[in-house]
């Protein structure tokens, strides 16, 4: 029956599935993230100086087909991972700061959703957006560059592309994990997200100190990470000077360890008051 | 008091523990389809059995079942049939009223397309007109209660949890959400309500349970519980003080005084199971006092509430 005395009637229609309902919450954040002007402006500034001169440059300048090389140069730019940084810092910081500030998390949780789906959804919604800065305009580039080449070797080019899509793909997800939990630490946008971007600077600086001794310490480095990444997709293997085993866990510590973390410090707000 | 017809949610033995403190002490309760009250004073248990039935909170040991399932619906399952409305603020505060009340109704499992339709119906209810268009953090206390209770309302659930629906409310305020409660109520939901305001909780509630200090102590229909004490009369004599202890002393030979109150040299008694007034009369003549009225009075949830607190003993002074 409803509430039907009051002034509307039931509903009692099919109810979405419940193992998709964190659609609605990437939803909710991409389209809230693509009203932000701080990001259009990130967006717009970075792309002009990393992406759409390039995308130019590739199609004007002769050449035979797409290579690995190209690609791999494009994707390891210290302007890209500084544009990709400033980007997820801005998206990340108030993804859960702003719910432990509005206490809104009783709000998600009095609904059928899981820690899982709450993580997905936010994780997700910042994923999308940032596919506008690290995975299209790459994209664009091959596509360009396959567009004019002169040579016939399209299968090699096409190739290059498909790895293309994958770094693009891991350049908008790697640093997000780590951003979320910073976010998820502290009631204050700001703070998460100068902590995001200082904390990698910081990274970034203890890093080049300590290479000067011993190479591996270039993998602190979440960009040189990346980049060792890269490096693999496109086929080049590591570099000679960096321990395999140290790369693994670095990324352990880049990708994963933030992951557990944050889904337990969410679950602990789902379960537990 | 009587059994519970159709009980919608049942908790048999919670044990609810924050670290060394228990907040829920074997806690039984069986609330029915209809308006119920979970009444008692701040810190009892209310929330924490609110927050217990919605899976927010787990319990060390007992059940929880919702809806008929004798088996006890996992947590999600249990989401699903469930609208709450916090106590406390928890409203996005950059979104609009609007925007924040389908957003919760989409996560709740409308389609877009009934979500908008359906938010808009959940807002007019609630009593929010253009102001829904406006971001949340520019509203008032009102306001902001009257987007809890439509995003708890929005999706139709069979239950609904309000924690303290009318804190912070204005008293015009207060009653318009009392009288959305109870239209409600007037469907086929059963609607918890906590509160520790006990008018309030008298004013719409058919059911009730008294909680204190994590257990509970009294549970029943209203109507059973007022008409429990048959025979009780109010009355007021003025006269010395003394004299005045003297009559009260008497009065507890034979009948049960529910309360007394002090009123300058006056004193009003509430007394139950009064068959005949002929030895009040006497005791009035022989302690010298003078009767000022005496009729018959009605049992208020209040004097429930203080006789379930007292253990049944005189609580006035």
């Amino acid at each position: 029956m409803g509430i039907d005395p009051i002034e509307y009637t039931p509903w009692k229609k099919k109810s979405t599935m419940l193992g998709k309902r964190f659609l609605v919450m990437v939803e909710k954040i991409f389209r809230s993230k693509i009203r932000s002007k701080a990001i259009w402006v990130i967006l717009i500034i970075g792309s002009m100086i990393v992406h759409v001169f390039p995308i130019l440059l590739a199609a004007l300048m002769p050449h035979e087909e797409l290579t690995a090389e190209m690609m791999r140069d494009h994707m390891s730019g210290e302007i890209f991972f500084l544009f990709t940084v400033l980007l997820a810092a801005v998206i990340c910081s108030g993804l859960v700061s702003q719910d432990l500030k509005d206490s809104s998390f009783v709000l998600y949780f009095s609904r059928p959703l899981k820690t899982e789906s709450y993580l997905l959804g936010k994780l997700g919604g910042a994923f999308t957006t940032m596919l506008i800065y690290c995975f299209i305009p790459p994209l664009l580039i091959c596509i360009s560059v396959i567009a004019t080449q002169t040579g016939d070797a399209y299968t090699g080019s096409l190739k290059v592309l498909g790895k293309t899509v994958l770094a693009g793909l891991l350049t908008s997800f790697v640093l997000l994990p780590y951003m979320v939990l910073l976010s998820s630490l502290t009631k204050r946008k700001a703070y998460a997200g100068i902590g995001s971007f200082m904390s990698i600077s910081a990274l970034a600086i203890v890093s080049l100190f300590f290479a000067q001794f011993d190479s591996n310490w270039k993998l602190l480095n979440p960009s040189n990470l990346l980049n060792f990444t890269f490096d693999l997709i496109y086929g080049f293997g590591l570099p000679d000077d960096i321990n395999s085993g140290f790369y693994s866990v670095g990324m352990f510590v880049l990708i994963i360890l933030p992951l557990t973390l944050l889904f337990y410090r969410i679950h602990s707000k789902e379960v537990g008051g | 008091m009587g059994d519970v017809v159709k009980p919608r949610i049942v908790a048999d033995e919670l044990l609810v523990k924050y670290g060394r403190t228990t907040a829920l002490d074997s806690f039984s309760a069986a609330i029915p389809e209809g308006i119920s009250g979970l009444l008692g004073p701040n810190g009892a248990g209310k929330s924490t059995f609110i927050k217990s039935i919605l899976g927010l909170i787990e319990p060390v040991s007992g059940k929880i079942s919702v809806a008929d399932s004798e088996d006890g619906l996992s947590r999600l399952a249990r989401r699903e049939l469930i609208g709450y409305m916090p106590e406390h603020r928890c409203l996005i505060e950059d979104m609009k009223g609007f925007e924040l009340v389908s957003y919760m109704s989409r996560l709740s499992g409308l389609p877009r397309e009934d979500a908008v339709e359906r938010s808009h119906a959940a807002l007019d209810f609630a009593g929010l007109d253009e102001e829904r268009y406006r971001e949340i953090s520019s509203y008032s206390t009102g306001m902001r209660q009257r987007v809890k209770l439509a995003q708890c309302i929005v999706h139709d659930p069979e239950i609904m949890l309000l924690d303290e629906p009318t804190t912070g409310m204005d008293p015009d305020g207060k009653e318009e959400m009392l009288s959305l409660i109870k239209k409600i109520g007037g469907s086929e939901k059963t609607v918890l309500i906590s509160s520790h305001i006990l008018h309030e909780v008298e004013q719409v509630s058919d059911y009730v349970v008294i909680i204190n200090e994590g257990r509970s102590i009294e549970s029943g229909y209203m109507k059973d519980m007022m008409e429990s004490e048959e025979n009780r009369y109010k009355l007021k004599v003025r006269g010395q003080e003394k004299a005045l202890e003297k009559f009260v002393k008497d009065l507890r030979k034979e009948w049960e005084v529910v309360r007394t109150e002090d009123e300058k040299d006056q004193l009003v008694v509430i007394l139950a199971g009064l068959k005949s007034t002929k030895n009040i009369f006497q005791s009035v003549d022989r302690y010298d006092l003078q009767l000022r009225y005496m009729r018959p009075d009605v049992m208020t949830l209040e004097d429930f509430f203080l006789r379930s607190f007292s253990g049944g003993e005189d609580h006035g002074d």
